[in-house]
């Protein structure tokens, strides 16, 4: 597939989520029920374009869509619409997520539509099994991270405006032990995920390099993201919080992953930079 | 000692002292002063966070092994349940006296239950109890082996010529960065036999490769092949891995009749342009004075290697406007001022690799396979215990009620406490 037809494809997907999202909301803010049934499927419809364009593209440059800034964070947005229609079959009452996944994934790819998009090449140094497993657990661990942040947001909402004039819809999402716990086992998972990252990333500059840590920025900051889910997970399960303090501090977690994601590549000028590079 | 230990084991300790990581990482990656992560505050913060780990690993050993005897409830847990119920269930009328309703409904809810007369305790995913212990044991012996690691570790850059051998010894190293408690080094011969190159393999280009053939001090072989990205040889517990490669040059300097041999290693600029980095290199005469300055560079483009020398006299300046230039391909000589001549020996390439001899790298990867497998444990199969005991209080008959592991699975108390208040009217009769 040529360079032309997957820019279309990923232009048809932005359009699609981008209304889907606008949907969204009005569904919600007019209580429309059946609007948030369109913006649903208008979601599923851009997933379509989306994953024909990174198909076609991974056939085109030969590797996983992880390469340069515009692959990956295309990939995160297909991760988390995917991830966001699985979770709302399963729970049909979750459908208000979209009012804040869809925008995100809109504005993620949006955004990297802006990025070069020339391929780039799988060097000598990328020419490794163990980035296949750090790639695919960072987009685990980011998406479960990010999804936890979303349900502890919609705790907080509705905890915030029990009467509020959307009260009505957000009163038939799931009981907030249910969020909570969905909440607990998303930052749980992203935990373990991060984890296996850190380490696979570890294990592959040790074969690359002969050091299997080096304080390297991005290295830094994603022990310091898994270490504030450590803490996390630990005021829960040790110190017992619960209800909208758990809420927050899964909220307050998010930043600090954000930062270790997109950020440090951005800030800092570290080996890792090329590889997210965003100037091309 | 048992104070420190029950202070270390504190919940919230561990709490502050993760806090207090974060903080600290955080503050030296953002000013990014690496050497921060091995400055004393560093070493004695990971030193307290791998106690109170190891602290409280062992807490949770000790009720992971309570956890799988089933059956076994101590009076203190009774006479506790009685008088601190969680919850309390009455009883309806016509309803049960004892507690074989509630075994009834916990073990329906797939927990295995022991049951007295009066108290019943249902265990569910016990062995998910030794998640967590097997989690915060492989983390705190994980900072403890890479401490160790750290320690003993030596890594150096030893630059050799295609067709030479250097030993493993210190002198052989261009850089070597030992641990305070590592040893000396092998001895072993490390040989470059060939260099390719263009080495292609899956069709992937990984450049100049050379060919590296490694034999012990006592003459066995032990390991040979090509090293290049992301293939490193390894024996033992020492590891080569490329790093990069340039021009060796084998001169030979005459000064007044006197011979000496030397190598010079020329690298690569790191800037893909395919430029050398040239060499300053003075030669002394019999008395120890610059008998001539020189810049030794090479031309990397041509087919076949040669030295570019700039030269002045004395202590000269060689990059100056004023200094005099020759080129010599191998086995050509040049006239220097102060009697000395200089003859290219050999002009060949040389591969650069960086040996590492750590020993932990393999129980680090261990360690952190056992932790995720407690970790996973721990996660998806929450351990949880619930007792019920038959009280005849005051407030007439009644199940006093206690259930653990909610904070892992909210929904988990709510659901069986429910099938125990179906349990409680279970008999026909009115619940009040
Ligand atoms: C500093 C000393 C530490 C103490 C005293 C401690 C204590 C605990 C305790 C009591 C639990 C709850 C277990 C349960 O409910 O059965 C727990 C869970 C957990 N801890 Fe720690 N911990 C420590 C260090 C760490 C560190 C350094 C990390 C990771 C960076 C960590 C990660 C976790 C995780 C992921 C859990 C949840 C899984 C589980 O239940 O085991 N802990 N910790």
């Amino acid at each position: 597939m040529s360079v032309d037809t997957e820019i279309i494809c990923m232009w048809v997907a932005v359009t699609l989520y981008a209304a889907s999202a606008v949907l969204f909301a009005v569904s919600l803010v007019f209580r429309k029920e059946r609007l948030a049934t369109v913006a649903l499927a208008l979601a599923l419809a851009g997933i379509v374009p989306h994953t024909v364009a990174i198909a076609g593209r991974w056939v085109r440059v030969g590797h996983g869509p992880y390469l340069g800034f515009y692959e990956v964070i295309s990939s995160y947005a297909f991760a988390g619409v995917l991830a966001f229609v699985g979770l709302v079959v399963r729970y049909r009452s979750l459908r208000p997520l979209g009012v804040v996944l869809m925008p995100m994934a809109f504005l993620a790819i949006g955004g990297a539509m802006l990025a070069p998009k020339s391929g780039v090449e799988v060097s000598a140094t990328l020419a490794s099994w163990w980035l296949a497993v750090h790639v695919s657990f960072a987009k685990l661990a980011y998406g479960s991270f990010i999804t936890s942040f979303g349900l502890a947001a919609v705790r907080l909402m509705r905890a915030r405006r029990p009467e509020g004039f959307r009260s009505e819809r957000m009163g038939r999402l799931p009981a907030d032990p249910v969020l909570e716990d969905l909440a607990f086992k998303f930052v749980a998972a992203g935990f373990i995920f991060l984890g296996i990252m850190i380490a696979a990333g570890a294990i592959w500059a040790n074969e690359a390099w002969g050091r299997y840590w080096g304080w390297d920025p991005i290295e830094t900051w994603s022990l310091i993201s898994w270490l504030v889910y450590a803490v996390v997970l630990h005021l829960r399960l040790t110190l017992g919080w619960r209800g909208r303090r758990f809420a927050w501090s899964v909220i307050a977690a998010l930043p600090v992953l954000l930062f270790a994601m997109v950020g440090v590549a951005i800030v800092y000028n570290s080996i890792h930079a090329g590889y997210f590079n965003i100037l091309g | 000692m048992r104070r420190l230990l029950r202070s270390l084991r504190s919940r919230r300790l561990a709490v502050w002292l993760l806090g207090a990581l974060v903080g600290y990482a955080a503050v030296a990656a953002a000013l990014d002063v690496r050497e921060a992560f091995s400055a004393p505050p560093f070493v004695v913060l990971a030193a307290l966070v791998a106690m109170s780990t190891a602290a409280c690993a062992w807490e949770r050993s000790a009720r992971a092994v309570s956890m799988l005897r089933v059956g076994v409830v101590t009076q203190r847990q009774v006479d506790h349940l009685r008088e601190h119920p969680a919850t309390v269930i009455p009883l309806a009328e016509e309803g049960p006296r004892d507690v074989s309703a509630a075994a009834g409904a916990l073990r329906s809810l797939g927990f295995r239950v022991t049951a007295g007369e009066r108290m019943a305790e249902g265990r569910r995913h016990r062995w998910g109890a030794l998640g967590s212990p097997l989690f915060h044991w492989s983390l705190a012996l994980l900072i403890v082996v890479i401490a160790l690691g750290q320690l003993t570790r030596a890594e150096g850059l030893i630059g050799i010529a295609t067709g030479d051998t250097k030993s493993d010894v210190r002198e052989a190293y261009g850089v070597l960065e030992a641990g305070p408690l590592h040893g000396g080094l092998s001895g072993a011969s490390i040989t470059v036999d060939r260099m390719e190159a263009e080495y292609t393999r899956n069709g992937i280009e990984y450049g100049p490769t050379p060919y590296v053939r490694v034999v012990s001090a006592t003459g066995d072989p032990l390991a040979e092949g090509f090293v290049h990205t992301n293939a490193p040889l390894r024996y033992g517990s020492t590891v080569i891995h490329m790093n990069g490669y340039g021009l060796a040059a084998k001169v030979r300097l005459d000064v007044d009749g006197t011979s000496s041999a030397e190598e010079i290693l020329l690298d690569y600029a790191d800037d893909d342009s395919g430029r050398i980095v040239p060499r300053d290199l003075a030669v002394l005469d019999a008395s120890g004075q610059p008998a001539v300055s020189l810049l030794i560079d090479a031309d990397a483009s041509s087919r076949t290697p040669a030295l570019l020398v700039r030269y002045a006299e004395g202590a000269g300046d060689p990059r100056s406007s004023g200094a005099m230039e020759a080129s010599i391909a191998e086995g050509e000589s040049v006239a220097l001022p102060g009697g000395v001549s200089l003859t290219a020996d050999r002009l060949t390439s040389y591969a650069r690799l960086a040996v590492v001899d750590d020993w932990s790298v393999p129980f680090i990867y261990a360690l952190f396979l056992t932790g995720v497998m407690g970790l996973a444990a721990a996660i998806l199969t929450p351990p949880s215990t619930a007792r019920v005991l038959f009280v005849e209080g005051d407030g007439g008959p009644a199940w006093h009620v206690v259930v653990t592991g909610w904070r892992r699975q909210s929904g988990a108390s709510e659901s069986v406490h429910a099938a125990l208040e179906a349990a409680a009217g279970a008999n026909g009769g009115e619940r009040p």
